[in-house]
């Protein structure tokens, strides 16, 4: 019997290690998760050492330009060269480059660390607003429930693109505007999702000894019922970063992305797709998979966790 | 002798996973007979679902028959084809599931679903298959069986829909019925109607039935022979009255001590659990898979795989061999015949606990209710509703519902669903709002909402869960979740908080390896302790326990009902019980409330409500519920019709649209007029009073025949 | 279940109005200038503000938001004390507005000086007689101002008051012109989105309604064979891998379906040109319109854009359908009708089919806003003149009417296809047609 209670002690206070690997674990048991999961972190990657801005924090003022890495970006975003206007790929540019003699990999490459900032950045703002309305219409429920879905229903009643088009067209495009477009289009799906979990996490009994110890209705909402719903919201959270990214491709792509000359992929295909049938494809090719494998490389990371997150169930 | 019906031979089931073949049944050897009912009893877990599954060969993409014989009439199951099996399927074996409305198809009419079983298995116009389903339901009892027909799953009730169900299973008069614990998910009343049901259809069709049942009492009405799994095994099988006079089987015997009989009380006698939990089925024992929790258990026990075989013969010499006699005692024990149950003595002796006398002699009135009641509304079904305008019917949860209870006793409260029970608590303690009357804890009202209320008060009353699996918050370990009543409440200093929840820990017997667990990482008895362990952390004086027990497995159910009994018995906690198990609430309880259609029909002490004069509702319940001995005697009252909807209670008195009793009473009174409480039996001790809500007048009730004896 | 269709369409409804107040109030109230959207940022003050009063732009929001609602033109009724008449001009394709005098005849009004009011009186046969109207017709107002109420030559109920010499700016084709004798206030005249006429767009001068209609008629066309295809093929499909769960079937119609949901329109689009119009040289990578039967003349040209909708769609649809299919063929009353020993055909089609598709049904015609997202980019991508592409062009020329026009129309749509959904819901669903 000592024996027995000695080896479940070791059980109970596992090491750091341990518990990382069991806090990763859905991901390392799902082969789908892990694949998608490689395909984000690649772009994470060349996101953060497109350029030397992680180790010269000289360059975060203006006085000094970063330095593009050599077996990465190779060179900057904005570098043109001469005479090489619309080549296709070659062992100098791997990409080839675009009407302005720019290096299309270098682009896309730069291109990264804005739909990596941005897209993150808008689902968090969105899943703040959202969760939050959501917790609180399914938590309170009755007028102020009805309140809340009615309009978030109504909001989800009209197309995203349409209100893209409508905030980008009134605001014009900025990094801001486009965090705000993924926000208003994105919260209410998240809130409508948090409100069911809320709903149904809150007759649980464990609510009900919350309740029966006073506890506010603050600290029942996140402490209580939040950390409960955290998997499907972080699932959908990875799935809205997906929509994101694709969305921030298309708005380039539509011509109301970010203004000339940002890299950013959905920029770079507009600008290449007007080459597309002159039978130069590459700049719009590298801007569209680019879009695609990050996409789908976060789509894959939801699908599997959703996967290991219904085995647990 | 005729051949069995359906005969299986030491039987093998196991189901593939990642890490390997799981065997989740083995060793399962029985026949059955035409016209005979074989009960399999057994906790969750234990694999009796699996065998009724296997027995049609239904299990599913992962899981396999790996080993023995299933015969039926005559011919081998194992290794049929899909469609010879799918032949046998609905026509010569039938079967009955637990939860008869996810059983039905919610799309699909009830007419349209029992017509396919006899078009699909032979020839007959569609007339004729609606004719016969019109005969099969009203052999079932069904009221209108036309409408019926018509009707979709969710348009009628539950006890209708497992008759649907039944019938479906009788239709093409099969020689085999599995019936998977088909009435758990029924109220007690209707059980015993669904009861009584099947055992008239198997004196009528003369059907082998295989009848599986987690709960003792039930198998003991319909069964005449009794098998016991334990562990994916079979561990004793022998006719009804033998197994439950004289079980051999340690487990089996185990299992008897766990179970309150009913009309026992804490008073007289104690419960005895079964320590330990039952391995699972990818880690078992390697000798006897009972080893570990047997207090008999020897050395040879841990080495030796026990032989399944009839009592008085050699311990080698397997049942499986040999035909299955009726009236055979088999057991899978080397020391069957040794093993003497009465002489059994506890591993620690428990000690009684007895109606308390020690708060003086009258002890002072803790918790009074007064004319409670608490409604609530519903969304109406108008056009207008949709505007949210329409008119809301008003659900009269509670009505009217007045008790006091003294400082340091139970009050159990019975009933069947919808009578108001978790209401009243719930409007107690706060969590909902009373509509009107008067609650007052001591010096304190109770009007006031959980979250309005002072914090000394809020602490002072505390809950006690049913579902262990909700019980516990899953985010975080159950050190977190006792140490916030204690941080909450100040009940130690923060310095000592840890202590206090080892010391807790300790009390409800889980040892403080458990502090840093997560609440999936413990069983359903545990859960329950650690649910208890908060709700007291506290040192609440009024504790509302809301079913308890009636998840856990016998085995644990005596544990927690002890650890409850202990805890309460050193803090002197007054306490309200809930719970729908008549035989619990006897046990447990020093006063027990009747709830029916939200309000009280009778309350006082415990031992009166048990034998007349009492409610005709009393005694219904008391002519319905299971009692795991098959020599008690029953009245036999059935109640007819549905629970009324508390959204509409009956006129008069609430009880009268299905009261056996009615006649008793002249005229329409009944439905007319309200009763008023008669005082049975009063003493100086206000609390100790027997009341009864009831036009029948005290003397009449007094002549009522005893409903157990 | 008429309950149910009330309370939806009810809810359909306020989507509806607050989906208009949405697009009204973030286009016409958010920072950004209409009139330096529409005519360029090198226009003087006296310009804009003229610009302004001309068009109503220095209403409030909530005036501005009801005349493009519901129109303006009752209002300017009362104040002309006459009734106005909206007419179409089939050669230069706009609108004239006329009051309807006493006798019949129709009018505008122009002064160059404040004092002498011309009448321009409208013949049958379209031509016009200018005539010069007497001082009676000047009205003092409340506050003692002589007045006149009537219709300008651009189409707005205006007023002029006596003598002032107010000027106005009107950009031409050429330039700017002003012109004296400006009135003081206008209403600009307009039916209102709810009676067909959603204004006049900035860019091109035209009723937003006349493109609009055209644009609307191609977009159906596209969306709706779209449709056709995608949705027998992913429910069917979806169907095949969720009976099939966990077989190489479900694994490659998964992953594949996986694949393409993931593929941005636009990426699926510039790679289906690539591959069909640059290597293989087989269909047309662009929509080239020269008349009204382009597209039936030629239908190859519709196949790419088509296509381009059906792979993304296919997806969603086909993964919802078999996640549906797998929960339902896991419930207990599918272990019955097993147990009931039907043969599997009857199982699917009696038992699984009508509930697998309850489900679906509602999420899938939700999805309607995605192919909707779907058509702006597919038709951006291959110059498809459709409602999408409309939409796009009027968001970039910030040409507000026109997109605040075209969206409603979207919205329409979207919100009348997500009924019609709820209605087959009911039906399908006993358990709401039964309540």
């Amino acid at each position: 019997m000592a024996a027995i209670n000695l080896k479940d002690n070791n059980a109970l206070r596992p090491s750091a290690f341990a518990r990382f690997r069991e806090a990763i674990s859905p991901l390392t048991q799902s082969k789908t998760a892990m694949l998608g999961f490689i395909m984000v972190m690649f772009w994470v990657i060349i996101g953060l050492f497109a350029d030397d801005i992680l180790f010269r924090p000289a360059c975060w003022s203006e006085d000094s330009e970063c330095k593009a890495t050599p077996w990465l970006a190779r060179y900057e975003a904005q570098q043109s060269f001469r005479g090489q206007i619309l080549k296709d790929p070659t062992a100098e540019h791997w990409l080839g480059t675009d009407r302005q003699g720019r290096d299309i990999w270098a682009r896309v490459a730069h291109g990264t660390r804005i739909v990596l900032a941005l897209a993150p950045i808008s689902v968090i703002v969105a899943l703040l607003v959202g969760g939050s309305l959501g917790l609180i219409a399914g938590y309170f429920g009755k007028w102020v429930d009805e309140i809340i879905m009615r309009i978030l229903d109504a909001m989800i009643g009209i197309p995203s693109i349409l209100m893209y088009l409508v905030i980008l067209a009134a605001l014009g495009p900025s990094y801001l505007t486009i965090v705000l477009a993924v926000t208003v289009t994105g919260a209410p799906g998240i809130a409508k999702l948090v409100r069911s979990l809320t709903l149904d996490i809150k007759t649980r009994d464990y609510i009900a000894a919350a309740q029966t110890r006073g506890e506010s209705p603050w600290y029942i909402m996140f402490v209580e019922i939040l950390p409960n719903a955290r998997g499907p919201i972080m699932i959908d959270a990875m799935l809205r970063m997906g929509y994101a990214v694709f969305a921030m491709g298309t708005l380039g792509f539509l011509g109301l992305g970010l203004p000339p000359p940002s890299p950013d992929w959905g920029s770079i295909v507009n600008a290449g797709r007007t080459h597309l049938l002159g039978g130069h494809p590459w700049g719009a090719l590298a801007g569209s998979l680019s879009t695609a494998t990050l996409v789908l490389g976060l789509n894959l990371m939801a699908d599997g966790l959703q996967e290991q997150l219904n085995k647990y169930r | 002798m005729d051949a069995p019906v359906i005969s299986v031979k030491n039987l093998a089931i196991s189901y593939e996973t990642s890490r390997g073949d799981v065997p989740a049944v083995r060793n399962v050897t029985f026949d059955i007979y035409r016209g005979q009912t074989l009960g399999l009893v057994g906790e969750s877990g234990c694999g009796k679902s699996t065998v009724a599954y296997g027995l049609v060969n239904y299990l599913g993409r992962n899981g396999k028959i790996s080993g023995g014989d299933i015969v039926f009439q005559g011919q081998s199951l194992v290794g049929r084809s899909g469609e010879e099996l799918r032949k046998l399927r609905g026509n010569s074996i039938g079967m009955v599931y637990q939860d008869p409305f996810t059983s039905l198809n919610p799309a699909m009419n009830v007419g349209e679903q029992m017509m396919e079983v006899l078009t699909v298995h032979q020839k007959i116009s569609t007339e004729a298959a609606r004719d016969k389903c019109l005969k099969m339901l009203q052999r079932v009892y069904m009221p209108s069986p036309e409408k019926i027909l018509e009707r979709y799953p969710h348009q009628i009730s539950g006890g209708q829909q497992q008759r649907v169900v039944i019938a479906m299973a009788l239709l093409n008069n099969p020689s085999l019925l599995i019936m998977d614990e088909p009435t758990t998910a029924l109220d007690v009343t209707i059980e015993a109607a669904v009861l009584d049901l099947i055992a008239d259809l198997r004196r009528d069709f003369d059907t082998a039935i295989l009848f599986i049942s987690h709960n003792l009492g039930v198998v003991a009405r319909v069964c005449e022979r009794v098998g016991v799994m334990y562990a994916g095994e079979l561990v004793e099988l022998a006719m009804a009255n033998e197994i439950f006079a004289n079980p051999r089987h340690p487990y089996t015997q185990g299992l008897m001590r766990a179970l309150p009989r009913l009309g026992v009380d804490k008073a007289s006698s104690a419960l005895y659990p079964i320590r330990g939990r039952v391995p699972s089925p990818s880690r078992l024992p390697p000798g006897c898979t009972f080893e570990p929790r047997c207090d008999y258990a020897t050395e040879a026990c841990r080495t030796n795989k026990q032989v399944f075989r009839a009592l008085h013969t050699p311990i080698t010499q397997d049942a499986a061999t040999e035909p299955d006699v009726l009236g055979s005692h088999k057991v899978r024990c080397q020391f069957a015949e040794q093993i003497d149950p009465k002489a059994w003595v506890p591993a620690e002796t428990l000690a009684l606990y007895g109606r308390s006398d020690q708060f003086g002699k009258i002890p002072e009135t803790v918790l009074d209710v007064d004319m409670l009641s608490t409604h609530y509304k519903s969304g109406g079904t108008s056009l207008l509703g949709a505007f949210g305008l329409g008119k809301r019917e008003t659900v009269k949860a509670v009505d009217g519902v007045s008790f006091k209870l003294p400082r340091g006793k139970s009050l159990g409260v019975v009933g069947e669903s919808g009578s108001g029970k978790s209401t009243l608590v719930k409007t107690i303690i706060g969590l909902e709002d009373m509509t009107s009357g008067k609650a007052q804890f001591m010096s304190f009202s109770l009007e006031k909402s959980a979250r309005q209320r002072d914090l000394s008060l809020v602490k002072e009353l505390q809950m006690v869960f049913q579902n262990p699996d909700a019980t516990l918050n899953p985010a975080y370990s159950v050190g977190k979740q006792i140490e916030r009543p204690l941080r909450r409440f100040g009940v130690v200093p923060s310095n000592q908080v840890r202590d206090e929840v080892i010391r807790l820990l300790r009390e409800v017997k889980l040892d403080e390896h458990y502090y840093d667990r997560l609440p999936r990482q413990l069983s359903g008895g545990e859960k329950q302790r650690v649910g208890i362990a908060r709700a007291f952390a506290g040192r609440p004086d009024l504790v509302l326990a809301d079913e308890p027990v009636s998840a856990l497995d016998v085995s644990v159910q005596a544990a927690v009902l002890n650890l409850l009994l202990g805890i309460q018995k050193d803090q002197g906690t007054t306490m309200i019980f809930i719970a729908h198990d008549l035989s619990v609430v006897r046990f447990f309880c020093d006063y027990i409330a009747v709830m029916y259609c939200g309000q009280i029909m009778e309350i006082g002490p415990a031992e009166a409500i048990y034998s007349p004069p009492y409610h005709p509702y009393t005694e219904s319940l008391l002519a319905a519920v299971p009692i795991p001995d098959p020599t008690v005697q029953q009245s036999h009252i059935r109640l007819d019709g549905a629970i009324p909807s508390p959204a509409n209670p009956p006129s008069g008195c609430r009880f009268h649209t299905r009261c056996p009793r009615r006649g008793l009473v002249p005229g329409d009174k009944c439905v007319t007029t309200v009763p008023t409480w008669q005082t049975i039996r009063t003493s100086d001790d206000d609390n100790d009073s027997h009341r009864i809500f009831c036009h029948i007048p005290a003397e009449e009730l007094s002549k009522l025949e005893q409903a157990l004896h | 279940m008429l309950n149910f269709i009330v309370k939806k369409a009810f809810s359909l409804l306020l989507t509806l109005f607050l989906a208009s107040l949405l697009v009204f109030f973030f286009l016409e109230i958010a920072p950004g200038n209409i009139a330096i959207n529409s005519l360029g940022n090198t226009i003087t003050e006296e310009q804009e503000a003229s610009f302004n009063a001309q068009n109503g732009l220095d209403q409030p929001a909530i005036t501005r938001y009801i005349r493009w609602l519901i129109g303006s033109d009752w209002t300017a009724q009362s104040a002309v004390g006459k009734p106005l008449t909206r007419l179409y001009n089939e050669k230069n394709r706009q609108y004239s507005w006329w009051v309807v005098d006493t006798n019949g005849t129709l009018y505008q009004n122009y002064t160059q000086d404040g004092e002498t009011m011309i009448r321009v009186e409208r013949q049958p046969d379209g031509s016009e007689i200018e005539t010069e109207m007497g001082p009676e017709i000047w009205k003092t107002d409340a506050e003692g101002f002589p007045t006149f109420w009537g219709v300008t030559r651009e189409g707005q109920a205006a007023m002029w008051v006596k003598g002032e010499k107010l000027e106005s700016w009107v950009l031409t084709k050429a330039a700017w012109k002003n012109s004296a004798g400006a009135p003081r206030k206008y209403i600009p005249l307009q039916m209102g989105l709810l009676r067909g006429d959603p204004g006049v767009s900035f860019f091109t001068g035209r009723p937003v309604m006349e493109t609009l209609v055209t644009r609307i008629k191609n977009t159906l066309l596209l969306g709706g064979i779209a449709f056709l295809v995608v949705m027998p093929l992913a429910l069917a499909l979806g169907m095949l891998a969720g009976l099939n769960e966990g077989t190489w079937i479900d694994r490659f119609l998964s992953s594949t379906s996986l694949l393409a949901t993931g593929t941005p329109e636009f990426v699926s689009g510039i790679l289906l040109i690539l591959i069909f119009t640059l290597w293989l040289d087989v269909l047309p990578g662009a929509v080239v319109i020269t008349n009204d039967n382009s597209l039936f003349e030629k239908p190859s040209m519709l196949v790419l854009p088509i296509l381009t909708l059906t792979l993304i769609e296919l997806g969603y649809v086909l993964r919802i359908t078999r996640t549906s299919m797998v929960e339902v063929m896991r419930t207990n009353y599918i272990r019955t009708a097993q147990l009931k020993g039907l043969p599997r055909w009857q199982i699917v089609l009696k038992h699984a089919f009508k509930n697998a598709m309850m489900a679906p049904i509602t999420i899938i015609i939700q999805h309607i806003n995605w192919l909707i997202g779907g058509i702006v980019v597919v038709e951006s991508v291959f110059g498809y003149p459709g409602l999408g592409s409309y939409v796009r062009e009027a968001a970039l020329f910030k040409d507000v009417f026109a997109v605040e026009a075209a969206a409603m129309v979207f919205i329409i749509i979207s919100v009348f296809t997500q009924l019609f959904a709820d209605i087959i819901y009911t039906y399908l669903n006993p358990r709401i047609r039964y309540q």
